[in-house]
């Protein structure tokens, strides 16, 4: 059986602050990677 | 369920790196990650394990570097990939661009994030998977690998990473819905993680779920 490490709710909680900053904002980022990659695929064609 | 296969191509000395973007795509997102030295290096035929991998897998990941471009085997990776047509997300971890036959490709640059950067590539690469055009055809895998790490997860700081990128995703069919229902009442990383409520309150407002 696999043993699991027991976390506070607070501190579950400011990880998930912190998670959901990164997602939100990584997604931000990939979006606008994603837009530059399909530009430059195009002027390649 | 059929989940994304990814290959992970680096140079030795970017391998701690490496293998921490391997286990936050595994347990994340629950993506199969092959990553050549932990998973081959004692038992099996290195090289051998390469030729059954990589042609095997949905996604080739290199982490270019300035160790990866004097790396024999990570460029010859590369010329497999090319050759065998799989879909290739380049991640830049110090500046440096792809070069040869993968030059015009755009590597995501990972070496400009501070926090947590593992977990960032991976985010990035299942944030990809998710909304590129090119991986259209890999959406339903991409969706039932996020399902199988929230049934596997025995970590409740994972949870709460797997439950913020679910909460985005607005079309999982019935069967993924069963899994996360079945999820949400019998594990215990889910059941009783901070991140619950939000989950619950997706699957009511765009499935009509009630947990």
């Amino acid at each position: 059986m696999v043993s699991v490490k027991s976390i506070s709710r607070d501190e579950q909680k400011k990880e998930q602050e912190k998670v959901e900053k990164i997602v939100n904002e990584t997604y931000k980022d990939v979006m606008a990677f994603l837009r530059k990659v399909e530009t430059s695929e195009k002027k390649v064609r | 369920m059929r989940r994304i296969k990814a290959f992970i191509a680096y140079a030795d000395e970017d391998s701690d790196v490496g293998e921490n973007i391997k286990k936050c795509l595994e347990r994340c997102y629950g993506i199969i990650a092959f990553f050549s030295p932990e998973d081959t290096w004692t038992s099996e035929d290195f090289e051998e394990k390469i030729y059954e991998e990589l042609p095997t897998s949905d996604l080739f990941i290199p982490l270019i570097s300035t160790h990866f471009h004097k790396s024999i085997y990570a460029n010859q990776e590369v010329g497999m990939a090319l050759a065998y047509k799989r879909s290739i997300f380049p991640v830049s971890l110090d500046g440096k661009k792809p070069e040869g036959f993968i030059s015009k490709k755009q590597a995501y640059p990972l070496f400009k994030k501070n926090y947590d950067p593992p977990f960032q590539a991976a985010t990035a690469i299942y944030l990809a998977l998710l909304n590129s055009k090119k991986y259209r055809e890999l959406r339903a895998f991409t969706k039932n690998s996020l399902v199988h790490a929230l049934c596997t997860s025995n970590d409740f700081y994972d949870s709460i990473k797997i439950i913020s990128m679910m909460i985005r995703i607005k079309d999982f069919n019935r069967t993924q819905l069963t899994k996360i229902v079945h999820s949400i009442k019998n594990e215990r990383c889910v059941r009783d993680c901070s991140s619950l409520p939000s989950l619950k309150k997706h699957l009511l407002n765009t499935y009509g779920i009630q947990t």
